[in-house]
């Protein structure tokens, strides 16, 4: 059994505009979200270094599969 | 209920810095190192290459690009994944701590994500196995709307790393993906790999796939595996699945889910009809239950499709909805708040990024590059980014935006490339980790349990456990035994413990001559120079112990 590679696809015509989102136990959903943040906030301010470019340049990696 | 098996080989990006930043050592040679260091501490029997195999019956050894990688053991169900995962990582961060002791002053940190920001354009692999008895080509026409509509449970969250500027996606592997089909795993990936290695004997094939990100998330990876084996298992019974949502364009379809966090954009389907991810993934989820109590069904079905209902449900309501438990959703509010405090919103960054890629492709760089791209290049003489800058101005002021902020907002990007990579970061300094143990996050499967008697402990059945037990119980010195997925060699009693069957129960050892040898056709070629290599006793040392 073999398999050609397929890299070449038809093109979409154009898609249909997204329609608007929903939202659903909105307070609940807020509180959650307020505390995520301000966790998130602290865990990034203690993770990040003050050179992110050194630390990309430090951390490049080689290609696997 | 019938069985099923899969795993997951997990590719982690590894760096070793001193406190100022300074290089330990080499990638090439810190991995190995951290592999000398396995062999020291870990009870294993080595693989056929430089690899091992544990006594939970996980495979580590060192992949392309000198990427540590996990395989799990062959796992009957999904909670066994996350566990063996989650043990994967356990092992790799004490390994680390004994390597950091021997070497004061020096850290050893793992990042679980599958691109590089740097520059250098690269990515590494999180692969999952399934194994199954069909036809691999009809399984590709059955499963690919699958694999392309569940990035939006199963996106591991970040950035274009192929581009300039800060474009985010549900999925950063897509970008590598450059084709539908593909039997290459290191360049012109597809979302459907070929290869077909089975492993195992009895007529068994192995789907391999190859187009999934590592997650952080308990649900994620649980539903990743969960969700994907039920659609393999409904493929091999025999169910028609592709008529009804077969893509017209997979590759695109899968760039403009990722691109859409509102999981709202629609992808065109056979019957020129459109379908979001979500009703694709619907249609998948109504076809399982529909199928519940069908004898091809695993024991853990009925609550897969809850699960998966369960965020589906959720997916529709919003990514607010979904940002505590999903590994997208949750960076994708940290990075809009990230943003935020430093003074952009949202919505300029696509702005800012067609800028970024219009300097940059005045400058003739590629696009993952943009190192050079600063404001004070702007006022340089006589340059070619200052006739483009000066283009781009009736841009900039109907955006609202000023040249003033370029540098802002490269530095921004820098940081979120920068906090991408540090979210999945191993051990108590990552960013998922500290969330995690914050209690902010609502993304464990209560069922995983606690992870540390996995570390030493295989699954309760299939070879994997046979494999493991046998490690377990083995005397400190194995250099007699070689072990491979689908057997253990014993060099010194010159027998084999067949594991060709992946559902095998018992222990059994079969005298390995070569009349015995001759038969096993299970055992590939290359394997049976090896073992008539090995039976010369050879004597085994550590070609890297003094590294």
């Amino acid at each position: 059994m073999r398999f050609l590679n397929r890299n070449r696809e038809p093109e979409q015509d154009e898609t249909p505009a997204p329609e608007n989102p929903s939202a659903g136990n909105l307070s609940q959903l807020r509180l959650a979200g307020e505390e995520l943040l301000a966790a998130g906030a602290d865990a990034i301010s203690r993770a990040l270094s003050t050179d992110s470019e050194a630390f990309l340049a430090a951390t490049k990696q080689q290609g696997g599969q | 209920m019938a069985k099923r098996l899969f795993g997951m080989e997990t590719e982690y990006a590894v760096d070793g810095r001193t406190t100022t930043y300074d290089a330990v050592s080499p990638r090439d040679i810190l991995a190995w190192q951290l592999i000398d260091e396995a062999r020291l501490q870990l009870k294993h029997l080595r693989d056929f290459g430089e690899g091992m195999f544990l006594e939970n019956g996980s495979r580590l050894y060192i992949d392309s690009g000198y990427h540590p990688e996990l395989s799990t053991p062959e796992c009957a169900d999904p909670w066994d994944v996350v566990r063996y995962i989650l043990a994967g990582e356990r092992i790799l961060l004490d390994l680390a701590g004994k390597l950091e002791s021997r070497k004061p002053g020096t850290e050893l940190q793992f990042f679980k994500c599958n691109v590089d920001y740097s520059g250098a354009g690269t990515t590494w692999g999180c692969h999952e196995s399934y194994l199954h008895r069909m036809s691999p080509e009809k399984l590709s026409e059955e499963i690919i709307p699958h694999l392309v509509s569940r990035i939006i449970y199963t996106g591991a969250g970040g950035f274009d790393s192929l581009a300039a500027g800060l474009t985010f996606t549900l999925s950063p592997r897509v970008p590598h993906l450059e084709n539908v089909v593909s039997e290459s795993s290191t360049s012109a990936r597809g979302i459907f790999h070929t290869k077909d290695e089975s492993l195992s004997g009895g007529g068994y094939h192995r789907l391999h796939l190859i187009c999934g990100e590592s997650l952080c998330s308990q649900t994620a990876m649980w539903l990743k595996v969960a969700t994907t084996a039920l659609v393999v298992a409904m493929a091999e019974a025999g169910i028609n699945l592709s008529d009804t949502v077969r893509l017209v364009a997979p590759l695109t379809a899968l760039k403009g889910f990722a691109s859409d966090p509102s999981c709202k954009a629609k992808a065109i389907v056979a019957g020129r009809r459109w379908m979001t991810a979500i009703e694709i993934q619907r249609f998948y989820l109504e076809s399982a239950e529909a199928n519940l109590r069908a004898p091809f069904m695993p024991f853990w079905a009925e609550e897969a499709c809850r699960e998966w209902r369960s965020i589906l449900d959720r997916l529709e309501k919003g990514h607010e909805a979904v940002n505590t438990t999903l590994d997208w959703a949750i960076k994708l509010s940290l990075y809009k708040d990230h943003a935020a405090r430093q003074g952009f919103t949202w919505e300029s960054l696509p702005h800012w990024t067609h800028i970024h890629k219009r300097l940059d492709a005045a400058l003739g760089y590629p696009a993952n590059f943009g190192a050079n791209i600063s404001m004070e290049t702007l006022f340089e003489e006589n340059t070619i980014v200052r006739d483009e800058a000066r283009a781009l101005a009736p841009y900039l002021k109907e955006k609202g935006l000023r040249w003033l902020d370029l540098n802002r907002f490269l530095l921004l990007r820098r940081q979120l490339f920068e906090i991408d990579t540090r979210f999945g970061q191993l051990g108590e300094k990552g960013i998922f980790s500290k969330l995690s143990a914050s209690g902010v996050l609502t993304h464990r499967m209560e069922q995983v349990g606690d992870i540390r008697k996995f570390v030493t402990r295989p699954p309760a059945s299939g070879r994997a456990h046979l494999r493991g037990e046998f490690i377990r119980n083995s005397d400190a010195d194995t250099s007699a035994y070689e072990c491979d997925w689908q057997g253990v060699w014993d060099t010194r009693n010159k027998r084999l413990l067949d594991l060709s069957d992946p559902f095998a129960s018992k222990e059994e050892w079969r005298k390995l001559d070569e009349k015995a040898m001759d038969m096993f056709d299970l055992i590939p070629a290359g394997l049976r120079e090896r073992i008539r290599y090995l039976e010369g006793a050879r004597s085994y040392t550590c070609s890297y112990a003094n590294r």
